[in-house]
């Protein structure tokens, strides 16, 4: 058994050195069908990290009426807090406000002038509400029209009809790009499978008449077929470190550009893809082993009945 | 040695491979099976290493039925048998000496067993210097002496030459005929099929025609009578 199994693995490495062209060709097929496979995630990943940006710079302000009771706006904020679709709810006293306004027009005399010269504020505090999804703001939105709070909220309901606007947008965008680029990676996924397949049942049919052969001289079906397995192995690990190589040089390469892209923001895409490191690679290279394998077995197989 | 027992093989129901044949090949015979393209001969060559199955009838190897053979049993059977064919049928990725160890591999033998016993078989068919060549770096005669070579490996009982001379010049052929003579010379039952007349002449052993699938004829020390 020991002698065989030795001899099944040097058949294999004989004639994937002796065929280094069909090996090499294997490879490239292999590795362009992987590449690109990683390339789509890795777009599908970033898209992914744009969108929840995207979706954490959305949130709803409440402005009350000046001289609104802080009581009636905690009231609110509690109620608001105890909302399950509710992610986070922050008070804004009037004060805050005014100085966010003046901080804000500071470079504008006139503005600054006529700030300067109020005796009293006319702004009053604010709520800010952000929800833990976008579908979520027009359930929070319903209790702004509580009797008692709505007397208090000043122009609230308008705001919040043109924000839910952009927010049913903004809703539809994503959901849209998330299918899409789900869609185009399952395609592409597709696409990659029937080539990497077909490319080992060519590099099989291209060894029928050896495989015809072997058995007339009394192989066994496992004597046959080892050493195209273990060759599809070889050819599956090589393909896939390729890949992962040049999918990982690629991260490096585009780090610098991932991070101006989320500059600001509370997301490190070169971090994200070295912390994944190991499905980068784990995933490519054990797809890619089961498909080689798989494929090489079928191929065999049909010219194993001699 | 070899038994036909009323064998019978069709193809797609009604295209017939052999039909009705009765005849027994003894130990260490030398016998030559003759017709024109589409008598049957490959066929009953193909029913011997049961690349092909019997459709109606018995077949016997040694003391081995083999009518009925499983799947999983065949490569045992072609274990014990040589063959050598038309096409030469070698391993093209493998050397002259790998493609001979090769039929040793198969069984099992030892890296000891094929170090000693390939050269040896190598040496009789005069191929001893070209051991490290491949396939296509070789004449068809010495290709076909290869083949020769890696069914004699495994000392078989029988050997099966399935129009061996086919792809050779008079002089290749009368070499690879005088190799197998000296085959069956050391006991070994040689099956030659063939329809080289000049070469079934001048052998003077037993010949068996047939004709349309069907045994018109069985000499003892027999001519080609088509």
């Amino acid at each position: 058994m020991f002698t065989s199994s030795f001899r099944v693995v040097r058949f294999a490495l004989q004639n994937f050195w002796r065929d280094i062209w069909l090996s090499t060709v294997t490879i490239i097929i292999f590795v362009l069908a992987i590449t690109l496979v990683g390339i789509l995630s890795g777009v599908k990943v970033v898209t992914d990290q744009a969108i929840g940006v995207l979706k954490s710079k959305v949130d709803v302000i409440v402005t009350f009426k000046p001289k609104t009771p802080e009581q009636t706006v905690l009231d609110l904020k509690s109620k608001l807090e105890a909302l399950p679709e509710t992610a986070s709810v922050t008070y804004v006293s009037a004060e805050e406000n005014l100085a966010l306004f003046k901080k804000l027009h500071a470079d504008d005399k006139a503005i600054t002038e006529g700030t300067n010269a109020l005796t009293s504020n006319p702004f009053g505090p604010s709520l800010r509400v952000q929800a833990t999804s976008l579908e979520q703001y027009t359930n929070i939105s319903k209790l702004f029209e509580d009797e008692a709070y709505a007397p208090f909220i000043d122009s609230g309901g308008k705001t919040l009809e043109s924000n839910q606007t952009a927010i049913q947008k903004l809703s539809d965008f994503t959901r849209t790009v998330n299918k899409f680029s789900l869609v185009l990676t399952l395609v592409f996924s597709l696409i990659a499978i029937l080539v990497v397949v077909n490319t080992m049942r060519i590099a099989m049919y291209s060894h029928r008449e050896e495989i015809g052969i072997m058995k007339l001289v009394g192989a066994s079906n496992w004597f046959v077929r080892g050493p195209f397995l273990i060759e599809s192995v070889f050819i599956g690990v090589l393909a896939a470190t390729l890949a992962s190589g040049i999918l990982i040089g690629g991260i490096m390469l585009l780090s610098r550009w991932f991070n101006a892209l989320f500059q600001g923001y509370d997301v490190n895409m070169t971090a994200y893809f070295l912390n994944n490191f190991m499905s980068i690679f784990w995933v490519p290279l054990v797809g890619a082993l089961l498909l080689s394998m798989v494929s090489a077995a079928i191929a065999v197989g049909r010219y194993l009945k001699v | 040695m070899i038994t036909f027992d009323n064998v019978t093989k069709l193809y797609q129901k009604d295209i017939i491979g052999v039909k009705d044949i009765s005849l027994t090949i003894s130990a260490g015979e030398f016998v030559s099976i003759v017709g024109q393209s589409g008598s049957g001969k490959t066929t009953m060559a193909k029913l011997i290493i049961a690349e092909e199955r019997v459709t109606k009838g018995r077949m016997v190897i040694g003391d081995w039925d083999i009518t009925h053979i499983k799947h999983g049993d065949v490569p045992m059977l072609r274990r014990q048998i040589g063959v050598v064919f038309q096409d030469f049928k070698l391993l093209p990725r493998k050397t002259v000496f790998e493609n001979v160890a090769f039929a040793l591999e198969v069984s099992g033998a030892t890296n000891t067993q094929i170090k000693s016993v390939v050269p040896q078989v190598l040496k009789i068919v005069g191929l001893e210097s070209k051991q490290d060549r491949f396939p296509h770096q070789l004449s068809g005669g010495e290709q076909q002496r290869v083949v020769i070579a890696r069914s004699l490996v495994h000392r078989p009982k029988i050997l099966v030459a399935d129009e061996p001379t086919g792809n050779l010049d008079s002089i290749n052929a009368q070499d690879i005929i005088d190799l197998l003579k000296r085959i069956n010379s050391f006991g070994t039952t040689v099956v030659l099929v063939t329809h080289n007349r000049e070469v079934v002449n001048t052998l003077r052993k037993r010949v068996i025609t047939l004709d349309h699938g069907q045994v018109i004829a069985d000499q003892k020390s027999g001519k080609y009578i088509l």
